[in-house]
């Protein structure tokens, strides 16, 4: 869940609701209450951020002789 | 079909009084209830020519023949059963072949009862040489063999990604089942990468095409991230859906480690690639719809959790503070340096970690946070050194018993603004009474 861009951003949201319930339910001690609640705000973030992109790409996959690829633009 | 002629059979039933629905058939017959073999010909006709308006029926060609007038009768059979047909003139003018015994065909048409002679026939509009009823023959042997072999089984299909971050498509470039799907998954989830694997899907060779991007589709996905596929085409003739009818493409596609969605053809078009697919959608639209969720949804979901997430923490904050203190009051007056040095560095950290997520927090929720970094700022032990405590070391090791040194040790004490370093001339122990 690192990095900029946010891997799976449903498992993210399940991860974040799953900080929160731990929060509420006050069982965890001081030390790991705060680092579940930056984890949070980070992962807030990183959602938020990564739902507000648009991209306007379409690749067009193209398979070189060596197995490698590259990306093309694709205009529809 | 069956259906259809139950339902039929049903109505007629209904309408007549079936073989065992006869129970006025021991006394004598009411004079108004009794049918003229016109009127029977005539409403049996009703029912057949609105139950069986416009029908594709598929059959060997036999008895051919045209009269004076230029219509063309035949007889459409098959093993066991037989179906008298006749396409008039106006219609036959238009066929591109000449019919002949033993071809097969499809003919479209019309159920209708010759009401001269009492014979039901098919009154053909359309005829169709061999081509659709073999190839109808053949989806369905393979769907008959690809289904007994599990290829088409519920339990071994793969769910799909709630919200896939990178989509493959494999359809054609030139296609509009690409816009449909591009556009539909832009409209919904922008962030998501699209990746298209072109392919040709019409005509020959076009299986071993669709094939070969399926297989490239799964060598990108050893390198890239992909989470989903979306298979497909718009609609078109069978001839035109073809290829998704292909062995070869099943295989391929059941073969895929990816979860696979299956687009082919419009609403009623169903391919064998649909029963094989993780997932069949009616359109390409569809499948776009299928494929993600709407981003508006699930922002609306973290802007909820996040609000949950602040007044979770500020809602530690009493009891945080209220151990800071009583903490600090343990401090205060049972001085025991080792944790005062521990709590202190923890403190430290722990505000150190408060402040990276203060920096990252939203607007409305700062506030709170700085409060909270206040409070806990405020109970700092390390403070308690500016009261004039300190906190003695030796080799790095906090003392808390005078046992610990000899003398002439190096000593280091902490205060508030710096350190003293001591070498020890005497070392004296209080008496039992005296400690702490």
């Amino acid at each position: 869940m690192s990095g900029k861009d946010i891997e799976d951003v449903s498992a993210g949201l399940d991860r974040l609701e799953e900080i929160v319930e731990k929060l509420e339910e006050e069982t965890v001690d001081l030390e790991d209450s705060i680092e579940l609640f930056k984890e949070g705000v980070q992962l807030g973030d990183e959602i938020q951020a990564y739902l507000a992109e648009a991209r306007e790409e379409l690749y067009r996959v193209v398979e070189e002789s060596d197995g490698d690829y590259s990306l093309e633009d694709f205009e529809l | 079909m069956q259906k259809k002629e139950g339902d039929l059979w049903d109505s007629l039933s209904a309408k007549f009084g079936g073989a065992d629905g006869g129970k006025e058939g021991s006394s004598a017959p009411d004079p108004d209830q009794i049918y003229t073999v016109t009127r029977l010909n005539r409403e049996a006709q009703d029912l057949l020519e609105g139950e069986f308006a416009s029908i594709w029926v598929e059959g060997e060609v036999s008895n051919v023949s045209r009269s004076g007038r230029g219509h063309l009768y035949f007889t459409l059979k098959e093993e066991g059963a037989q179906l008298d047909a006749i396409m008039f003139r106006r219609r036959n003018r238009e066929l591109d072949f000449e019919l002949e015994d033993g071809q097969a065909v499809v003919a479209k048409g019309r159920l209708t009862i010759y009401s001269q002679r009492g014979r039901y026939q098919l009154k053909v509009r359309q005829l169709l040489q061999g081509g659709v009823g073999p190839l109808q023959r053949r989806f369905e042997r393979l769907k008959e063999k690809l289904k007994e072999e599990g290829l088409f089984e519920e339990e071994k299909k793969k769910s799909l990604p709630p919200a896939p971050g990178a989509i493959g498509i494999v359809t054609s470039p030139k296609g509009a089942a690409l816009r449909d799907i591009v556009t539909t998954i832009r409209e919904r989830f922008p962030p998501s990468r699209l990746y298209l694997f072109p392919t040709r899907v019409q005509g020959e060779g076009a299986s071993a095409e669709i094939v070969s991007a399926l297989e490239r589709a799964q060598r990108f996905a050893q390198r890239e991230k992909l989470d989903l596929l979306i298979v497909g085409r718009g609609g078109g003739s069978l001839e035109d859906l073809w290829p998704f009818n292909e062995e070869e493409v099943a295989r391929a596609i059941h073969r895929c480690p990816l979860p696979l969605i299956s687009a082919v053809g419009h609403e009623v078009d169903y391919s064998i690639s649909d029963f094989v697919a993780d997932c069949r959608v009616p359109t390409p639209t569809a499948a776009g719809k299928k494929a993600v969720p709407e981003a508006a949804e699930l922002s609306q979901r973290l802007k909820s959790i996040r609000r949950r997430l602040v007044r979770a923490q500020s809602g530690r904050m009493g009891s945080i503070e209220q151990r800071l203190e009583s903490l600090r009051a343990r401090f205060a007056f049972r001085l025991v340096p080792r944790q005062l040095e521990e709590s202190g560095q923890r403190l430290d950290s722990l505000l150190e970690r408060m402040g990276e997520a203060v920096a990252s927090q939203l607007e409305d929720d700062r506030e709170t946070c700085a409060d909270l970094l206040n409070r806990l700022s405020r109970a700092n032990p390390a403070k308690i050194l500016g009261k004039g405590y300190s906190i003695t070391r030796r080799e790095g090791k906090i003392l808390d018993s005078v046992e610990e040194v000899e003398l002439g040790d190096r000593i280091e004490s902490r205060l508030a603004d710096g350190s003293l370093i001591s070498v020890v001339q005497s070392v004296e122990s209080l008496k039992e009474g005296e400690r702490q």
